[in-house]
C-alpha cells in the first residue's frame, strides 16, 4: 500500500540474564537459553525466512540484550546446545517407538517433535553456523528486522541511578557490544524493564541513542500533555524520542484471562512428559541430573479450558485459532487507525512491545501467529503498514516536544518489582560495589598487566551483580536460592578483587578462575567508571 | 585471606593442566561497609525507601563529642525534606534499624532524607541523602501551546494552542474525561495487564505460576 493512514510497530524484547557455569553442566538455569533458542529463537528466524521467501513486506524490531548476545556467541553454550538438542533428538525418538501403539494423533506429535529438534540441529549448525545471532544479523541486513541495544546485564536504571557513572557504563557496554555483533551503531534502546528516568537521558545522547521504548504511562503521564497519547512518539527536550506501549494490543496478546494465548486449542505449556511419564527410569536419562523432573520441552495436551482433564494437541487446529486471532488482530488495527488517523495531523503509530519469550515458549503458537499476521498486512487490503521506529522517524521527523514521565513496566508501573521487603537487602551491595569501582577507576587510571586484569573483572563482577532479573525472580518467588547465590557470588567476587587490589595481593588463580565463570564482555575497559 | 575452596581440576587428555574452576565457591554477603551514607530512592510515586549505615569512626566522634550515655539515648529519626513545596517531616526510627519505607503525601517532587539524632535538644544530621526526584503519576494538564518539532532541524513546525488541544484531548481520551484544576483524569484504567499480573521484562520466561491457559 502507497498511502498508508497509520502504521503498526511490533517490538519483541529478547532477554535472558547471563548464566554461565564451566564448572558444572547441572545448572538447570542453562536449559533457559536452549528452551528459548528451540521454542522463540529459532522458530522467529524461520517465519522470517517464509516470510522472505514469500515476498512478504514485513518490519519487525528486536531488542537483543548484551547477555543474550553473549551466550549466543560463547562457544561453550553453543556446544552445550548442541547437546542439548542431541539428547531431545533422541528423547523423541523414542517417544516414536513408546507410542508406537497409542494413538495416531499422539504418534504424530512424537514424530513432530523428532522433525522439531532434527531441523534446529541443521539450522543451528549448517545454516547459522552455531551462532544465532548470525541470524538476527541476517534479517537486520535485509531491512525487516531492526535490532535495538540494551543496558548491559539489564541493570535497572532507577535504582542504578544512585551511583549515575554505573548508568553510563550499561548504556556504553550495550552500545559497544551492539556495534561489535552487528557492525552498525544502535539507533535505539531498550530501558531494562522500560525503567525511564530523565537522568539516563544525557547518556543515550552521549552513545547517539536516538529513541526509547516505555510504559504506556510513561507518555500519558508526560509534561507537558502528548495530545496523541501513546498513538505518536515525542522528543524531550534533550532531544531523545520516546514510544509509548499501546494499551489495547498489550491485553489482547498479554492478558493471561482474554489474551489469544489462552486458547483452547493452543498447546498447554504445563502438561510435559518430563513430569507425566510414569516409568522414571525411562526418563530419568532427560531430566535434571539430580533425578528432579522437569519440563523436557515435549507435551502432548492442548489448553482444552479451565479442566485438569486436557485433550490432546492437534497442530492444525492450533494453526486455525492462530489465523483466526492474526484476522481479528488485524481487524482491530485497521478500525482502530481508522479513527485515530480521522483527528491526528500527523500518521498515528500504534508501538506493541512483547517479550520474545512469549512467542514460542509460553505461547507455542506465537511465532506462527507473527507470520500469518505479517503476511495478511502485505496481501489484504488495509489502511496500515508495519514500520520500525526509526524508519518512522525518518518519515515523519516533526514530533511533539514533551518530556516522558519516570515510569517502568513492572506491577503496578513503578519500583515495586525489584524494590520490595523481599529483595531490598541486595540494594545496598550493588550500590556500595558502584562506588568502590568508580573508587577503583579513579584510584588506578592507567592500569597494567594482572591489576588491569583485575579492574576489568570488577567491572565484569559489578555489571552481572546489577542484572535486574536476580530481584524480579526474587520477587516471583521462582529460581530464588539461585537468584540469592548470584547476588552474593558477584558481590563476593568483586569485594575479595577490591580488596586484593587495595592491598596490592591479587591471587592470580582467584582471578583466572573468575574470568572463567563470569566470561562476558572480553572488551570490557574499567576506565569507562572514571 | 580467600574464602573459597578447589574442589575440581580438569585435566587435559595429555594431562596438561588447562582449567583450574572451582565447582565449589561461597560467597557470605558482608553484614555492612561501615562507611557514613544514606541515599533514598522511590518505590512507587507515594512510597520512598531510603537505607543507610553510620561509620564506627564518626560515631566514636559524636560519642566524644556528646558523651556515650547522651549520643545513645538520643532519639533517631529520619528527617525529610520535600525540596519542591518547602516541607519536612520526621520519622522516628529503630536505632537499630538500616532501613525504612516512607510514605509520602505528593507525588512528582524532589526529597531528600537525613538520618538525625536529637541529642540535648539539637539536631545532629548523621547523614544527608542524594536528591532524588518522584514520579508524577497523573495526566498534567498543558500550561503552554504544545509545540511540533522537526527533529531533523529542530524547527518549530506547527503549534496546538491551549484553547485547541481540550477537544484533541477529548477525541483521545473519551468524552467522560474529568478536568480538575492541574490534573486530567481519564475514565478508564492505565495499567497494562503486564502490571497487573506482575510480569516483566524477559521475566515473563520464570515466571512458572503464570499461565497463559
Amino acid at each position: 500500500m502507497d498511502n498508508p493512514k497509520g502504521y503498526v510497530s511490533f517490538i519483541l524484547h529478547a532477554h535472558l540474564p547471563f548464566v554461565h557455569h564451566p564448572e558444572s553442566e547441572d545448572y538447570l538455569e542453562e536449559k533457559w537459553l536452549f528452551e528459548a533458542m528451540s521454542e522463540v529463537y529459532i522458530p522467529l528466524l524461520e517465519n522470517f525466512e517464509k516470510l522472505i521467501e514469500e515476498q512478504v513486506d514485513f518490519r519487525i524490531t528486536m531488542s537483543v540484550t548484551p547477555p543474550l548476545i553473549s551466550m549466543l556467541t560463547n562457544k561453550m553454550l553453543q556446544k552445550r546446545y548442541i547437546k542439548y538438542l542431541n539428547q531431545h533428538i533422541l528423547l523423541s525418538k523414542k517417544e516414536i517407538v513408546r507410542t508406537i501403539h497409542d494413538d495416531d494423533r499422539i504418534k504424530n506429535l512424537a514424530k513432530m517433535y523428532f522433525d522439531k529438534y532434527t531441523n534446529d540441529l541443521n539450522v543451528f549448525k549448517n545454516k547459522y553456523d552455531c551462532n544465532l545471532i548470525n541470524g538476527f544479523k541476517k534479517f537486520q541486513d535485509l531491512g525487516v528486522l531492526e535490532i535495538i541495544t540494551c543496558g548491559a546485564t539489564h541493570g535497572f536504571f532507577t535504582i542504578l541511578n544512585l551511583n549515575e557513572k554505573t548508568v553510563r557504563a550499561q548504556i556504553k557496554v550495550g552500545v559497544d557490544l551492539y556495534e561489535e555483533n552487528f557492525g552498525r551503531k544502535p539507533r535505539g534502546i531498550w530501558l531494562p524493564e522500560c525503567g525511564y528516568i530523565p537522568e539516563c537521558e544525557k547518556y543515550l545522547k552521549e552513545f547517539g541513542i536516538e529513541y526509547i521504548i516505555t510504559e504506556s504511562h510513561g507518555i500519558l503521564y508526560a509534561n507537558p500533555l502528548p495530545v496523541y497519547g501513546t498513538f505518536a512518539p515525542i522528543v524531550s527536550d534533550n532531544g531523545i524520542c520516546a514510544f509509548g506501549r499501546d494499551l489495547d494490543t498489550s491485553r489482547q496478546v498479554w492478558s493471561s484471562e482474554i489474551g489469544y494465548p489462552g486458547d483452547p486449542n493452543y498447546r498447554e505449556y504445563y502438561r510435559d512428559i518430563g513430569w507425566d511419564i510414569q516409568d522414571y527410569d525411562y526418563i530419568k536419562p532427560f531430566i535434571a541430573s539430580n533425578g528432579d523432573r522437569v519440563h523436557t520441552g515435549i507435551k502432548y495436551y492442548r489448553i482444552t479450558g479451565k479442566t485438569e482433564n486436557k485433550d490432546i494437541y492437534i497442530p492444525q487446529w492450533a494453526k486455525d485459532s492462530a489465523e483466526k486471532q492474526a484476522g481479528h488482530f488485524f481487524d482491530a488495527r485497521k478500525n482502530q487507525i481508522y479513527s485515530l488517523a480521522s483527528f491526528m495531523k500527523i500518521p498515528p503509530i500504534i508501538t506493541s512491545p512483547y517479550d520474545a519469550e512469549l512467542f514460542g515458549h509460553w505461547w507455542y503458537e506465537g511465532p506462527y501467529w507473527i507470520y500469518i499476521l505479517f503476511k495478511k498486512i502485505h496481501f489484504n487490503s488495509t489502511n496500515f503498514k508495519l514500520i520500525t521506529p526509526s524508519e518512522y522517524l525518518d518519515k515523519f521527523p516533526v514530533i511533539q516536544q514533551s518530556n516522558p514521565a519516570i515510569s517502568t513496566w513492572g506491577a503496578n508501573g513503578y519500583n515495586e518489582v525489584w524494590l520490595n521487603q523481599k529483595n531490598d537487602w541486595a540494594i545496598p551491595h550493588m550500590t556500595e560495589c558502584g562506588t568502590r569501582m568508580i573508587e577503583l577507576a579513579q584510584t588506578y587510571p592507567n592500569a597494567k598487566g594482572i591489576l588491569k586484569q583485575a579492574l576489568n573483572q570488577c567491572a565484569r563482577e559489578l555489571l552481572l551483580l546489577q542484572s535486574s532479573d536476580w530481584a524480579f525472580i526474587i520477587t516471583t518467588g521462582t529460581m530464588v536460592e539461585y537468584s540469592i547465590k548470584r547476588i552474593k557470588d558477584h558481590t563476593g567476587r568483586f569485594n575479595l578483587l577490591y580488596t586484593m587490589i587495595k592491598s596490592n595481593n591479587i591471587d592470580k588463580e582467584f582471578l583466572k578462575d573468575v574470568q572463567k565463570k563470569d566470561k562476558i564482555f572480553p572488551k570490557i575497559d574499567y576506565k569507562m567508571y572514571i | 585471606m580467600n574464602n573459597y575452596a578447589i574442589y575440581n581440576i580438569n585435566i587435559r587428555k595429555k594431562k596438561r593442566r588447562r582449567h583450574l574452576i572451582m565447582a565449589f565457591e561461597y560467597f557470605d554477603i558482608p553484614y555492612r561497609y561501615n562507611e557514613t551514607k544514606i541515599y533514598l530512592l522511590f518505590q512507587t510515586p507515594l512510597m520512598l525507601f531510603a537505607f543507610w549505615d553510620i561509620s564506627d569512626n564518626d560515631e566514636n566522634k559524636y560519642i566524644e563529642k556528646f558523651g556515650k550515655d547522651a549520643y545513645f539515648n538520643s532519639k533517631m529519626y529520619l528527617k525529610i525534606t520535600n525540596e519542591t513545596n518547602g516541607k519536612v517531616f520526621n520519622i522516628d526510627i529503630n536505632p537499630f534499624a538500616k532501613n525504612w519505607y516512607i510514605q509520602i503525601q505528593e507525588p512528582h517532587c524532589k526529597y531528600i532524607a537525613e538520618v538525625c539524632r536529637s541529642i540535648n535538644n539539637h539536631e545532629i544530621s548523621l547523614a544527608s541523602s542524594n536528591t532524588l526526584n518522584t514520579p508524577n503519576n497523573k495526566i498534567l494538564m498543558p500550561k503552554q501551546n504544545l509545540k511540533f518539532v522537526n527533529i531533523k532541524n529542530q524547527r518549530t513546525e506547527f503549534v496546538i494552542t491551549i484553547n485547541d488541544y481540550e477537544k484533541q484531548v477529548k477525541q483521545y481520551f473519551g468524552e467522560n474525561v474529568s478536568i480538575n484544576g492541574d490534573v486530567l483524569k481519564p475514565s478508564y484504567l492505565l495499567s497494562n495487564p503486564s502490571s497487573q499480573n506482575n510480569i516483566s521484562s524477559g521475566t515473563r520466561y520464570f515466571n512458572k505460576e503464570d499461565s497463559n491457559g
